[in-house]
């Protein structure tokens, strides 16, 4: 059996291939959504922890540096001060707190206790951790009073955070300052002096890679301004804003997410990268100190990569699972259909006649066994009609023949006739009596051959005509008949009319010769 | 098998016969002469013969007379396109025929009679 397109046997493939593999892609798709929404809900609560800890890291280092100048600026009130007591001062913050880079001290000259004189000093960490650098913030070039961190502190008169900045000269690292205004006294009205703590933000990096955790995963810090405190391009930190970044990266997201932590929302988002086209889910928090905002951002696709492989393994399965099966259904339909090809082949035989070609038995007792049995059954009813109308062509043929051999066999000169006594038949008696054959006889008027004799007759075939209408027979009726010759011979005459049913149909005369007088004798 | 002796000088008679009966679970012999027909008498007796009236050299009287003097108990059915009364038949060879069909009658009619006297296996 050829394999078509159009077979059932490829349709029902089609149609449960493609019923089986829409429920399942149905199923596959939604198994999917709720894998990825679950990985998807993990990996926000990973980064909703890490940013906590990172808040909470920021916050522990952050908040203790200005906590530290505070206790310092508390602990010199009402102290006589010199530069030798502000130097011990800077270095025992500095021992005493390992992530403060640098502390500094300066004074104004006419303060309420009259100081008397500037004092100013700054000692940070050298590159040698165990040793301190310490420069005198009064020297030409220093001139502290004239700087922006001190000035800023004095007229605000509070805390104030600086932006990230690169320690040229002195660490030659990032690192950003807190300062707080010295009152010398709780109830001076202006401050008498200034002290910070610069904190160098290598620290700030080791705790972003603590808090990772995944291969995407990163921490983004920026301050107050927008200024970028860590991110993992060390070249954007200080030189670039989260606006910038926004910019380069194609992803206005980040500026929305400034605006929420300066108006101190933290949340999450989702976004696609523009510039590489990744889907990034971010959430974001602010710090409690410093009013520096906490990113922390991983790539969706790393958390799904695995879910993807296997979604690519399911699909790749579903689809082998359903080439095999459809593979069992062109099989079994074709071998259930199988007998049906025979019974087609069979009525292409049995439609040329072919009424003994073979019909295989059936082999299961299902609809195309019925069918088998049924297709059996009519072919031998068929085979049953056409022997019997042979049979009965055959019995008439012979009938027809036997009959014909009777009239053939009669020794006086028949003539069949029809209703107007025109010659249909002749047996070979007028043939060999006056010589007429059939072509000769057939369809002409029995008058033109025989002629009525009988006293009264006219010759003419009106009393023959009136006996036929009539349904009677003559018998002995004297005639004579024309031989093709010419010569005429006297015949006694029978006329018996032919008779269908009721309905007289013709008429069948016989001519019997007429002995010479003298044979009698 | 039941063995059917078949007594017709029409071949084609004796073939759709042949036909008819084979499928039917009958073995069956078709001759066209009486002659021919009374080898068969003593070399296969038949169950059942089935002849004509009409034959070449003799008819199916003296068929019926010769192998009833044989076979005195095989069933003879009479088949012929001569048209007799069938009163008159059966009266005429009472004992000696089984049946009288004309060759006009159905074949399945045929067939039943052919059953009645020698049902196959």
């Amino acid at each position: 059996m050829r394999l078509s397109v159009h077979s059932l046997a490829v349709r029902l493939a089609s149609f449960i291939l493609v019923l089986s593999g829409v429920a399942l892609l149905v199923l596959t798709e939604i198994n999917r959504r709720a894998v990825e929404r679950i990985l998807s809900d993990q990996a926000e609560v990973q980064a909703a922890m890490a940013i906590s800890a990172v808040v909470d890291g920021v916050d522990g280092v952050v908040g203790s540096a200005e906590r530290l100048v505070r206790f310092v600026a508390r602990d010199l009130e009402g102290r006589a001060l010199d530069q030798t007591v502000i130097e011990k001062t800077a270095r025992n913050a500095i021992l005493d707190n390992p992530n403060i880079f640098g502390f500094a001290l300066a004074f104004e000259p006419d303060g309420p206790e009259a100081i008397g004189e500037r004092l100013g000093v700054y000692v940070h960490r050298s590159n040698n951790v165990s040793q301190f650098v310490t420069r005198d913030l009064r020297e030409p070039g220093q001139a502290y009073w004239e700087q922006d961190w001190y000035r800023e502190v004095l007229d605000k008169q509070q805390a104030v955070w600086s932006e990230p900045y690169f320690d040229r000269g002195s660490g030659d690292r990032d690192v950003v300052r807190v300062s707080i205004p010295f009152f010398r006294h709780e109830d001076d009205d202006r401050p008498s002096g200034a002290i910070s703590a610069v904190i160098e933000l290598d620290w700030l990096r080791r705790l972003a890679n603590g808090n990772e955790f995944s291969d995407t995963s990163h921490v983004i810090i920026f301050s107050r301004s927008g200024r970028l405190i860590l991110h993992p391009k060390a070249t954007y930190v200080i030189a670039e804003t989260i606006e910038t970044l926004a910019d380069k990266t194609m992803a206005p997201e980040l500026t929305s997410i400034r605006q929420s932590i300066i108006a101190r929302r933290q949340g999450s988002l989702d976004y696609v990268e523009g510039l590489t086209g990744r889907r990034m889910h971010v959430s974001y928090k602010p710090a409690r100190t410093a009013g520096w905002g906490v990113i922390v951002g991983y790539e969706e696709a790393e958390f799904l990569q695995n879910q993807r492989a296997f979604r690519g393994i399911a699909l790749a399965f579903l689809g082998a699972t359903l080439l095999i099966l459809s593979g069992i259904v062109i099989g079994v339909t074709r071998v259930a259909l199988r007998p049906l090809a025979r019974l087609a082949e069979a009525a292409g035989e049995i439609g040329r006649q072919n009424l003994d070609c073979e019909i295989p038995p059936p082999v299961r007792d299902d609809e195309v066994g019925h069918l088998t049995r049924a297709f059996t059954m009519m072919r031998d009813a068929l085979k049953m009609q056409h022997q019997e109308r042979r049979w009965a062509a055959l019995g008439i043929e012979h009938q027809l023949r036997y009959n014909n051999l009777i009239i053939d066999s009669i020794g006086e000169l028949v003539f069949v006739l029809t209703k107007a006594l025109n010659i249909t038949r002749i047996n070979p008696a007028v043939t060999h009596t006056v010589g007429y054959t059939e072509s000769d006889a057939i369809r002409l008027p029995l008058r033109k051959l025989v002629t009525l004799t009988e006293a009264g007759d006219t010759g003419g075939m009106d009393r023959l005509l009136e006996a036929a209408k009539a349904d009677r027979s003559l018998h002995n009726v004297a005639a004579t008949i024309t031989a093709k010759d010419g010569t005429v011979l006297p015949m006694r005459l029978t006329l018996v009319p032919i008779r269908d049913g009721k309905r007289v149909v013709g008429a069948v005369v016989t001519l019997r010769g007429v002995p010479p007088p003298d044979s009698s004798l | 098998m039941p063995h059917i002796l078949l007594i017709d000088d029409e071949s084609s008679i004796r073939e759709l016969l042949q036909e008819m009966l084979v499928p039917q679970g009958y073995r069956v012999t078709g001759v066209e002469s009486a002659l021919e027909a009374s080898a068969v008498f003593s070399a296969d007796p038949p169950d059942l013969i089935i002849t004509d009236l009409q034959l070449e050299e003799t008819d199916g009287f003296a068929v019926i007379d010769q192998a009833k003097a044989v076979l005195p108990d095989t069933p003879i059915i009479l088949l012929t396109g001569v048209l007799f009364d069938r009163a008159v038949i059966m009266n005429l060879h009472e004992g000696k025929i089984a049946a009288y069909l004309e060759k006009t009658t159905p074949l399945q009619e045929i067939l039943a009679e052919i059953r009645r006297h020698l049902p196959s296996n």
